[in-house]
């Protein structure tokens, strides 16, 4: 990447790219699911359809990740057939979480802050399996 | 005062046997009168000491005059006693009539009947008049020695004519070695068995003295004296002196003893023509307390504290033995020998046997190290005085290294709380004077305590060691003890023991004096006599223009109140004569001799005396304990006795402090104390009184009066003053409470809303009753079915209202493993099922019998476990149940718009959780959605519908090659293809993301994001 753009401005023109970034009183706090590992697409779609591509979890519909519960202020995920045991850990620089907004008339992009992320949710120990 | 002979009975019985009567004739009265007046104390004889064969040496005295004629007292002033003598040096010796040597002050009366043993080296009583040199030759009797060590005297023997034959080979031995100046000069010889037993004077045979002794054989012998013709070696009376003084541990002269004596009589005379009118009834005091009109506010006890040896009051053995052992350091310090044991004849073959062996260990040593230590043996390196408080330990240490000749230096142990500290200390102290040598022998010959710019080699004195930091301190001590002098080569810096050290704590039994107690020579110092101590307090009442009226009886009593305590007897003294004095000088003539026995009376009372001690047992043992009235015994009783015994325990109580643990102790043993008590008022009032205090800890000391009062007993009670059983109790108390708690939380709502304790009364006895095998009636379970279907119907009814009461009350039966003792064999370990939780303990009476009609049955182990086996599939069933109610209502959810799923919103937590706890109008939704689901299910109990969520598994799908029998126990069906979500939302397993776990760092990606992307 070139410096220029790192900084923000194009090559063209000096005029520095003005994002405007709004946020609006209290935010709601989010939290980052860190997962040691990586998360496989199921072979099925809700609507049980066979999904095409498997290694990719972007795609039509929703698809449940898991639950996540606090025991004794540690969370505990259930995913697939796996449970993870976690640690809520504070995030040494906070997120925010920002919305693209696209003003189509005016061409405009803004970004709606939409959550602040302080904390992140750690899950990097080894899954255990849910026997029935 | 009677000079107390009961001690050493033996001794004296032996005294008294081997008892020559001696021709010359002795003024006893003259001791007697010396006695009477105070100046020679308690009188022991000999000791009997850990060594046997050694005695304390006796009293000498040896009449000076010719032996042939008789002695005539000289006019004896009787209010100067030897002690004084210590404390002066005359200008110039006068005529004398008892030339004597003391060995520590302890003058035995007797002793002139009986003289000295040569061979314990302690003959010095010498010639000391010089200027009547014609007089001298019959008089050199005693031995002097010259420098090679050699005795100066010959004694030719002669035997006498009764046992001539029986004197082993030898007849014409000239030279009988008469006394050991020290072990070296008899290295490898044995010295001959003969004793002398006494040595009294005898009346001459022509030039010739006869000094009896006794063969080891039991004969006697009399040794006939020869003078050395010339008598140019034994001239010059003070070199003599100065040589014999290194033997005795006095270090001072028998003839500057007598010049003390003189010169205080002189004085006194001259105090006397001065002021006719100070009465001084004190010789021990009369010299140090002179200053009497000038008022002085010191304390008593620093005022009138010994200032020499002969002042000590503590037991005089010890103070020997101590000082004995502080010089068995002189071969160090001072590079002389240290004054030997005096020997008595009596003793002849164990004291051979000791001075071989110390013979031999010298040799031995010498052999061994080529830097010989000549210091103590590791031992005795160092002195640990131990004593109850206010004995004396501490004037005893100070007193006795001055004695000895060191400077006293007190570093208290338990200032100095680190090891490295002390132990830097201690090391300074020993290194920080120089020394030189042949100056400090000098003064210490000449015992010239007012020369102090003579340097002294220090003694460090480590005062209450037991307060020292545990172990390191002590440990610290005890490497410095052990080390060893490092030879001049290495020069290494190790720390040795190079200076005596004197430890003083009070308890040497402490456990953190438990390292040191090899290394050191122990000595216990026991409080002084009363009886002493009361002439003691006499003399410095005395001294303080004070009388205690009434005789002894009052001093008496304060001794015997304080417990030999002479540091409280002399501050209540003070005490009670700061308000005498007061009174005195408000009344309109001041007596000169002021009379504090009232104000004394009153000072021990009550409020003058030091606190009674914080014993435990002590006050228990009071508040239960009627008091005798033979109170006649003990005088602090009698004084007490004035106050009513309430008001006594009230203080005891009070003065102990711990009220809290006193109250205990107290309910501990209220019950065990068999008090005469028919209808139990007693009882019930004392508890009263308990339990009221239990609630204001301030009022535990009135309670103990009053349980004073209603529970005493005239027997000593049998008690326990421990309050473990009261800590253990309380301890299971707790754990019955949380044990109760944990059931209350098992149970569901309706039933939790009650307390826990009426859960424990109430609830718990009978659901264990319920729970209980029944009373063999038809439907009992008390077969030990391993199988539901060989049941009956009656047992399978009663079973399956088992099955149902444990679940209602959240109870399982689960195995609990005994614990098998470390050395058993592993194996076999009995399995017990029990119940979780196991309440049964909350209900159980150990030494409750019941009718047998109303026992409780035990369901059999094989039954429990069917049932617990029943449980937990019925716990199984009925969550599956729910957690397919609660799939139907997610999919009912689903249509809704769900949260994110990567970076899901924290509410989404709770959310999802409140998924899993289904509410009644879902699962009403889900029944209704779900009917043919919702008819298969059994009992469906409410009561259970909370909890275990990822074991909400309703068992859709069950593999195919689960055998059929799980399968129908289980009741799952079958018709259902897919698993559904262990979160419980009820989507399929195959619509779920999965996790793959990769091991290992979070290879997280962060990607550049630039800013035209964003814009």
């Amino acid at each position: 990447m070139e410096d220029a753009t790192a900084f923000g401005s194009t090559d063209e023109s000096e005029q520095p790219v003005l994002i405007p970034i709004h946020s609006d009183g209290d935010l709601p706090e989010w939290a980052v699911l860190e997962l040691n590992g990586e998360l496989i697409r199921p072979k099925e779609s809700p609507d049980g359809k066979e999904n095409p591509t498997s290694d990719c979890l972007v795609g039509p519909g929703q698809v449940e990740l898991g639950s996540v519960q606090f025991v004794d202020a540690d969370p505990v995920m259930v995913m697939g057939s796996h449970r993870l045991k976690g640690k809520v850990e504070t995030l040494k620089q906070p997120f925010c979480v920002l919305r693209k907004d696209v003003d189509s008339d005016n061409d405009t992009t803004s970004y709606q802050v939409t959550g602040i992320i302080t904390k992140k949710l750690l899950f990097n120990q080894y899954p255990k399996t849910i026997m029935r | 005062m009677e000079p107390d002979f009961d001690e050493d009975d033996l001794i004296n019985d032996y005294i008294e046997e081997s008892y020559e009567p001696p021709t010359a004739e002795y003024d006893v009265d003259f001791f007697e009168e010396m006695m009477a007046s105070g100046g020679v104390t308690k009188t022991t004889t000999g000791s009997r000491t850990n060594d046997a064969t050694t005695m304390g040496k006796q009293s000498v005295l040896v009449p000076v005059e010719n032996t042939g004629a008789v002695v005539n007292p000289a006019p004896v002033d009787p209010h100067v006693s030897v002690r004084d003598a210590f404390e002066q040096r005359a200008e110039k010796p006068t005529e004398n009539l008892f030339t004597f040597e003391r060995y520590n002050y302890n003058m035995d009366w007797r002793a002139p009947r009986q003289a000295n043993s040569p061979s314990g080296n302690t003959m010095q009583a010498k010639e000391w008049k010089k200027s009547e040199p014609g007089r001298r030759r019959n008089r050199d009797l005693f031995g002097a020695y010259d420098d090679d060590d050699n005795p100066e005297i010959t004694l030719s023997v002669g035997i006498s004519r009764q046992v001539s034959n029986r004197l082993p080979s030898a007849p014409d031995a000239q030279l009988l070695e008469f006394g050991t100046k020290s072990a070296r000069s008899q290295m490898g010889r044995k010295r001959p068995c003969y004793r002398s037993h006494s040595m009294p004077t005898r009346p001459q045979v022509g030039r010739h003295q006869q000094i009896p002794m006794t063969l080891g054989d039991g004969t006697r012998v009399h040794l006939n004296v020869k003078v050395p013709a010339s008598d140019g070696k034994l001239d010059g009376g003070e070199g003599i002196g100065h040589k014999n003084d290194t033997h005795n541990s006095l270090g001072i002269s028998v003839a500057e003893l007598m010049e003390r004596v003189q010169a205080i009589r002189r004085r006194q005379e001259h105090d006397k023509q001065q002021h006719c009118n100070t009465d001084h009834d004190d010789p021990v005091h009369g010299d140090s307390h002179r200053h009497l009109g000038t008022e002085d506010h010191r304390l008593w006890v620093d005022k009138h504290a010994p200032t020499s040896f002969a002042h000590l009051l503590s037991d005089e053995r010890t103070n020997r033995e101590v000082v004995r052992a502080l010089r068995a350091w002189d071969p160090y310090v001072f590079r002389r020998d240290p004054p030997p044991r005096p020997d008595f004849g009596y003793s002849a073959k164990p004291s051979d046997f000791h001075s071989d062996r110390k013979n031999e260990h010298g040799s031995g040593k010498s052999r061994d190290s080529s830097r010989q230590d000549r210091r103590p043996e590791e031992s005795c390196r160092v002195i640990l005085l131990s004593g109850p408080p206010g004995v004396g330990k501490t004037t005893l240490a100070h007193i006795v290294a001055r004695h000895a000749g060191y400077r006293p230096l007190e570093v208290n142990g338990s200032d100095e709380r680190s090891a490295s500290a002390l132990t830097e200390r201690i090391v300074r102290a020993m290194e920080s004077t120089t020394l030189h040598t042949a100056k400090m022998r000098r003064s210490v010959h000449n015992h010239e305590c007012k020369d102090d710019s003579l340097p002294k080699p220090n003694c460090v004195i480590l005062d209450e060691i037991d307060g020292a930091d545990a172990k390191g301190s002590i440990q610290a001590i005890v490497n410095i003890i052990r080390a060893d002098i490092p030879a001049k080569s290495q020069a290494s810096k190790a720390q040795y023991l190079r200076r005596p050290l004197i430890l003083i704590c009070n308890n040497k039994y402490a456990p953190t004096l438990r390292a040191l107690l090899p290394y050191a020579k122990a000595f216990h110092v026991n409080p002084p006599s009363p009886a002493r101590l009361v002439a003691r307090l006499r003399s410095v009442l005395t001294a303080e223009n004070l009388t205690a009226g009434g005789g002894s009886s009052l001093l008496n009593q304060l001794v015997s109140v304080a417990s030999g305590d002479i540091r409280s007897c002399l501050h209540t003294l003070q005490f009670a004569s700061s308000r005498s004095k007061e009174l005195a000088t408000h009344a309109e003539e001041a007596p000169s001799v002021i009379d504090l026995s009232d104000s004394l009376r009153g000072a021990m009372s009550g409020d003058g005396l030091k606190d009674e001690r914080n014993d435990m047992a002590g006050t228990i043992t009071s508040v239960f304990r009627k008091r005798k009235d033979r109170t006649f015994l003990d005088s602090k009783r009698v004084m007490q006795d004035k106050r009513p015994s309430s008001t006594r325990i009230f203080e005891a109580v009070q003065n102990f402090g711990d009220n809290l643990r006193i109250l205990d102790v107290l309910f501990l043993n209220v019950l065990r104390v068999s008090y005469i008590d028919p209808t139990l008022d007693r009882c019930a009032a004392a508890h009263e009184w308990l339990s009221s205090s239990d609630l204001c800890p301030r009022q535990v000391p009135s309670t103990a009066g009053a349980i004073h009062l209603l529970c005493r007993v005239e027997q000593r009670p049998d008690l326990s003053f421990s309050t473990r059983e009261l800590m253990d109790s309380r301890y299971q108390f707790e754990a019955n409470q949380s044990l109760a708690q944990k059931f209350a939380e098992g149970l569901s709502m309706q039933t939790r809303s009650r307390s826990t304790s009426l859960l424990a009364t109430e609830t718990i006895p009978y659901s264990l009753w319920v729970l209980s095998a029944g009373e063999g009636s038809s439907g009992a379970l008390d077969r030990a079915a391993t199988s539901l279907q060989i049941l009956n119907k009656a047992e399978l009814g009663s079973f399956h209202r088992h099955v149902m009461s444990l679940r209602c009350l959240g109870l399982s039966y689960v195995a609990e493993q005994e614990e098998a003792a470390p050395g058993e064999f592993k194996g076999i370990t009995g399995s017990v099922l029990r119940l979780e939780p196991p309440i049964d303990r909350l209900a159980h009476f150990m030494d409750l019998t019941r009718a047998k009609s109303q026992k409780r049955i035990e369901i059999p182990i094989a039954m429990k476990e069917l049932l617990a086996q029943s449980v937990l599939h019925e716990n199984m069933r009925h969550l599956g149940a729910q957690a397919q109610s609660k799939a139907i209502s997610t999919k009912v959810r689903s249509k809704l718009p769900a949260p994110s799923v990567v970076a899901a919103p924290m509410e989404a937590a709770p959310e999802l959780s409140a998924m899993n706890t289904s509410s009644p109008d879902k699962r009403e939704a889900a029944s209704s959605s779900d009917a043919p689901l919702a008819k298969r299910r059994k009992t469906p109990s409410p009561t259970k519908a909370t909890a275990h969520n990822f074991l909400g598994l309703q068992a859709r799908k069950v593999k195919q090659q689960r055998s059929a029998r799980t399968a129908a126990r289980v009741g799952v069906e079958r018709s259902h293809k897919h698993q559904t979500s262990h979160t419980g939302s009820g989507v399929p397993l195959t619509q779920i993301v999965r996790l793959r776990y990769i091991k290992g760092f979070t290879q997280a990606v962060r990607a550049p994001c630039r800013l035209e992307d964003l814009a």
